[in-house]
């Protein structure tokens, strides 16, 4: 009986993987995808896949090679069909890098482009995701940036970004939350392709309401976006003018580096149809360049402070009069009004209301140290 | 009748009640609970852990006046001959039937995220497999077996905690009592089916060598701690996705650890799958001894080895039948409503007739 027993149950266990096998030799990775309408409003989809050349008998390994693919279909499962009819073996996202979606996708509203990743347990949620103006597949025809393959090229572009706080931290999962989140929008990384160098370079954050985008900020105003929602990463820097008369322009300027950063966001006078925000932000910096010196003096110092003070508190303004122009709300302001005063978030229009809501930011900057000289 | 290797001491309660208790439920509690009391599922959690404390109290009055007797034995004694096989009947078909739901919902979600092409009966023959080759065992080896894989909850936590979402918005969590009092008691009732195990005692306390205030401690403790485990997977979920969004989630704890990566491994979630399925193995090992226990006493079989393998095999019969998760989702909709009878109407009646009944002999 026993033996019996073991003479099925064996074969069983070692049966059971053949149905769900995948195997890395017939599988082409993507490793990036662009996304574009066609004028007929069907979706093209160009992917970049890697394959590998050996490069000579013996070295073993070889050296990786892009091989680009497009295809069109009316929806996003079927621009893949088609990808894959024309791949040796078959279509895997789930090693994909970079999703790309061209400015046109962007104002058309990006969820439907979005859901066949959603949907799927074995596709790449942590892939980063951006906007490009023009035309997403061209990006990809670069195919290689120097000694980088184009995939990783754009992906460490983002990162690197997002380590000088001028993009968040995200990918794509992060932004399903707040495509969903009525009191919440997302931002996206804004890429401008130069074709003639080539060289893509990241021009912003597109603005966006709910997965609509409605307008763009630059790499500047991103990063007091990002200082603003407490999202700053390791590196945040901001060079600005603060003198006129000097010998060389170059003197005029000096660079900050901030090590401390926070930002509070208040509700005041809320009453039931109304209410004002205000935002205070402390920065605590480091000066790293500075050509006119003689820092020697506390004065010296409370000017600069003061200076810079205001320069960002008329620039934090300026950024947020754009927030609203395009009804972005990254800040979540509507998010702090339905969790902590829902009675006024019912009363209001969210979509009409938030343009004309009275914000104000202040920032007060605190300049601590000054490197090895004075 | 005490043969030494058929008790388990009081640690070893503990680890099989907490096991039991944390189960399927694990994956899709938030997404669950959210249906009913929205971003206030957390209070519905604690609800329900205080509602099911109540019962252990309940259920452990009862099993203290009768050291030495599963439940099987005791209804014989409080209902009389027939009825007491009845209610035995009643909670051998209870234990089958959750058997066979633990099957079906393990199978689906294991299909959904990691095998789509397996057939569910190899799928469900693995689980079963393993559970008779455990449960044949006799009671303390299957403890020590629960003891061993307990470590596995802490990795569990672990494994969420380290992977914690760099963005999470506390403030999805208010304004708390938004969904409103009744919504959070109904809500409680989605989450006390994920709680069900702490009926295990009805059977455990037999084998269990340890005076009755340390059992009622390990069984309450369990509890405690699977509370505790629920609120933070459910506070987690709720933090990491906006309201909206969870609604579409069916199994939250699990795609917010699809998204993180590590250098070595790509994909935590089937890390976690991997883990998990041992923790529904054990809920499954539970009630499949719950229900051979009865089996055998019923039919006054020595040892419940054979009765397993008969208690397993209607299981697994049974979980074949529904086909779609409409159909699967309305099966633990019903026994979500059937389980109240097991772990509430019928130890209550059976407390009431034993007070009765001493109260008429003094």
């Amino acid at each position: 009986m026993k033996k019996f027993l073991f003479g099925i149950l064996l074969p069983l266990l070692l049966l059971t993987g053949c149905w769900d096998q995948h195997l890395i030799k017939d599988a082409r990775l993507v490793y990036a995808a662009a996304l574009d309408r066609t004028e007929n409003g069907h979706v093209r989809g160009t992917v970049i896949i890697r394959g590998f050349v050996a490069s000579g008998a013996e070295s073993g390994g070889g050296s990786p090679q892009n091989e680009i693919v497009s295809g069109v279909g009316k929806n996003m499962r079927e621009t893949r069909m088609n990808i894959d009819k024309k791949l040796s073996d078959s279509f895997t996202g789930a090693k994909t890098r970079v999703y790309l979606y061209s400015e046109v996708i962007g104002e058309e509203g990006l969820y439907p482009y979005l859901d066949i990743f959603y949907r799927e347990p074995s596709s790449s949620l942590n892939g980063k995701i951006a906007i490009t103006n023009g035309e997403a597949a061209k990006y990809l025809e670069i195919i290689r940036k120097g000694n980088t393959l184009v995939a990783e090229y754009i992906e460490e572009l983002i990162i690197s970004s997002e380590k000088n706080s001028i993009l968040p931290r995200l990918d794509v999962q992060a932004i399903l939350s707040k495509f969903m989140d009525p009191g919440s929008d997302p931002v996206l990384p804004y890429l401008v392709l130069h074709e003639e160098v080539p060289e893509i370079e990241v021009k912003g954050l597109a603005l966006f309401n709910d997965d609509r985008m409605t307008g763009f900020i630059n790499t500047n105003d991103a990063t007091l976006l990002l200082t603003l929602m407490n999202k700053t990463n390791k590196f945040l820097r901001f060079s600005r003018k603060v003198h006129v008369d000097k010998r060389q322009d170059i003197e005029n300027y000096i660079t900050i580096d901030v090590y401390k950063s926070k930002s509070d966001m208040t509700l005041n006078n809320v009453s039931n149809h109304s209410f004002t925000v205000d935002f205070d932000v402390n920065l605590k910096a480091n000066i790293i360049e500075y050509p006119s010196d003689n820092l020697g003096s506390k004065k010296e110092f409370k000017k600069l402070e003061g200076k810079l003070s205001t320069m960002l508190t008329k620039e934090m303004n300026q950024m947020i009069r754009q927030l609203q122009d395009a009804n972005s709300d990254p800040l979540g302001i509507g998010r702090e009004l339905m969790a902590f005063h829902p009675k006024v978030w019912k009363n209001l229009e969210w979509e009409k209301d938030y343009p004309n809501i009275p914000i104000n930011a202040k920032v007060t900057v605190e300049i601590t140290g000054n490197g090895i000289l004075n | 009748m005490k043969n030494k290797a058929e008790t388990i001491t009081k640690y070893q309660l503990f680890y099989m009640i907490l096991q039991t208790q944390i189960g399927v439920g694990v994956l899709g509690l938030p997404f669950a609970v959210h249906q009913v009391s929205q971003n206030d599922g957390w209070i519905s959690v604690l609800i329900a852990g205080f509602i099911s404390q109540l019962l252990i109290f309940i259920i452990w009055g009862l099993i203290k006046k009768y050291p030495g007797e599963t439940i099987y034995g005791i209804a014989e004694k409080l209902a009389g001959k027939y009825f007491g096989k009845l209610i035995s009947t009643l909670y051998i078909i209870y234990g089958t039937l959750i058997c066979m739901l633990i099957l079906d919902l393990y199978q689906s979600i294991l299909k959904l995220w990691v095998l789509p092409h397996t057939p569910k009966w190899a799928l469900m023959l693995m689980m079963v497999f393993a559970g008779i080759y455990i449960v044949k065992e006799r009671v303390r080896i299957i403890a020590r077996f629960f003891m061993f894989v307990t470590i596995l909850v802490p990795i569990l936590i672990i494994l969420t905690l380290i992977s914690f979402p760099t963005s999470v918005e506390y403030r999805y969590l208010f304004p708390i009592g938004q969904a409103g009092t009744l919504k959070i008691f109904i809500g409680a009732h989605s989450v006390l089916i994920s709680m069900l195990g702490f009926e295990q005692l009805l059977i455990l306390s037999k084998y269990t060598q340890a005076n009755d205030r340390s059992i009622l401690k390990a069984v309450s403790l369990a509890n405690g701690i699977t509370v505790l485990i629920y609120v933070f997977l459910v506070l987690i979920s709720f933090m990491f996705f906006s309201p909206k969004e969870i609604d579409l989630i069916p199994h939250p704890v699990l795609y917010m650890l699809k998204a993180i990566t590590f250098k070595i491994v790509e994909r935590i979630d089937l890390l976690f799958i991997s883990i998990w399925i041992v923790i529904v193995a054990t809920s499954f090992i539970s009630y499949l001894l719950f229900a051979s226990k009865g089996v055998s006493y019923l039919f006054k079989l020595k040892g419940h080895k054979a009765s397993a393998y008969i208690v397993a095999s209607v299981a697994f019969a049974l979980a074949l039948i529904p086909n779609t998760k409409f159909e699967i989702e309305q099966i633990s909709t019903y026994i979500g409503y059937v389980s109240y009878g097991f772990i509430a109407f019928i130890p209550i009646l059976l407390l009431l007739i034993s007070i009765l009944k001493s109260l008429r002999s003094e």
